[in-house]
């Protein structure tokens, strides 16, 4: 699995690649806690990518908005593809965080 | 049409999760079980095997995790015999980022998709073995009938 980051100014755009699960979600944790602990409030993760998305992707996407939160950021969603709508969905997150249909509305959130 | 089971039996690794996870995609599509659906199995296989992981051999091992899927005329039935301790497949109470906590534990939210990806979840612990059986239903099945 691969992680693509965007940083802006208000905002950091965080696009994980592949699979993320219990094998796999280290390596996005890391990225989503670089960001958080240099200073990035705002994120927004990009989920057209994601092939596949499990209990342990979601569990860091709760520990970072946790975070975020905590800060005075936030966190939302772009762009989630079928699959990683669905999980979403199942786990209730899609009514905790925003999830937006393009990069460009997410970004324009904060 | 008679039932068709297909077994895997794979040790307790985390390394074994893509494995179970395509089994189990696998005996859903031979049964012809639409995307939705097929994804659903293979979601809540891989949130199962994790549990089994974790909580029933308290970390990876190498006892047995033994898979099976069945399909039936209705849908598709999964289960997973291990050898571990026995552990509660039980959804939280409330959902983790309601929790004060920062960390979100494992298996809570695992244990939440298993039993909302699923139409049906039962656990069993017979002698030494745990059974959790897992089934989806095809679409348009009422349970009723």
């Amino acid at each position: 699995m691969d992680v693509k980051t965007t940083e802006y100014k208000r905002v950091a755009v965080v696009q994980p690649v592949g699979r993320v699960d219990s094998n796999t979600s280290a390596e996005f944790e890391t990225e989503l806690r670089r960001l958080v602990d240099s200073g990035h409030i705002n994120l927004v993760l990009d989920l057209s990518k994601i092939d596949f998305l499990s209990s342990a992707g979601l569990r860091v996407i709760v520990s970072t908005m946790k975070s975020t939160r905590k800060n005075g950021g936030n966190i939302c969603v772009a762009e989630a593809n079928a699959r990683a709508a669905e999980v979403m969905k199942l786990a209730g997150l899609d009514s905790v965080i925003d999830m937006h249909p393009t990069r460009e509305a997410a970004i324009a959130s904060f | 049409m008679p039932a068709t089971t297909q077994r895997l039996r794979v040790p307790a690794r985390l390394t074994q999760l893509a494995r179970v996870r395509e089994f189990v995609h696998g005996c859903a599509l031979r049964e012809g079980l639409p995307e939705r659906e097929t994804f659903a199995c293979e979601l809540a296989a891989d949130e199962a095997f994790v549990n089994i992981v974790v909580h029933a051999y308290s970390g990876e091992s190498e006892g047995p995790v033994f898979v099976r899927c069945r399909g039936l005329a209705n849908g598709l039935v999964i289960s997973f015999v291990d050898e571990g301790m026995t552990w509660d497949p039980s959804p939280p109470s409330e959902p983790p980022w309601e929790s004060a906590q920062a960390e979100v534990t494992v298996g809570g939210l695992g244990r939440l998709i298993i039993h909302r990806a699923m139409d049906g979840v039962r656990f069993r612990r017979r002698g030494s073995r745990n059974i959790l059986t897992l089934c989806k239903f095809r679409p348009g099945f009422s349970p009723a009938e």
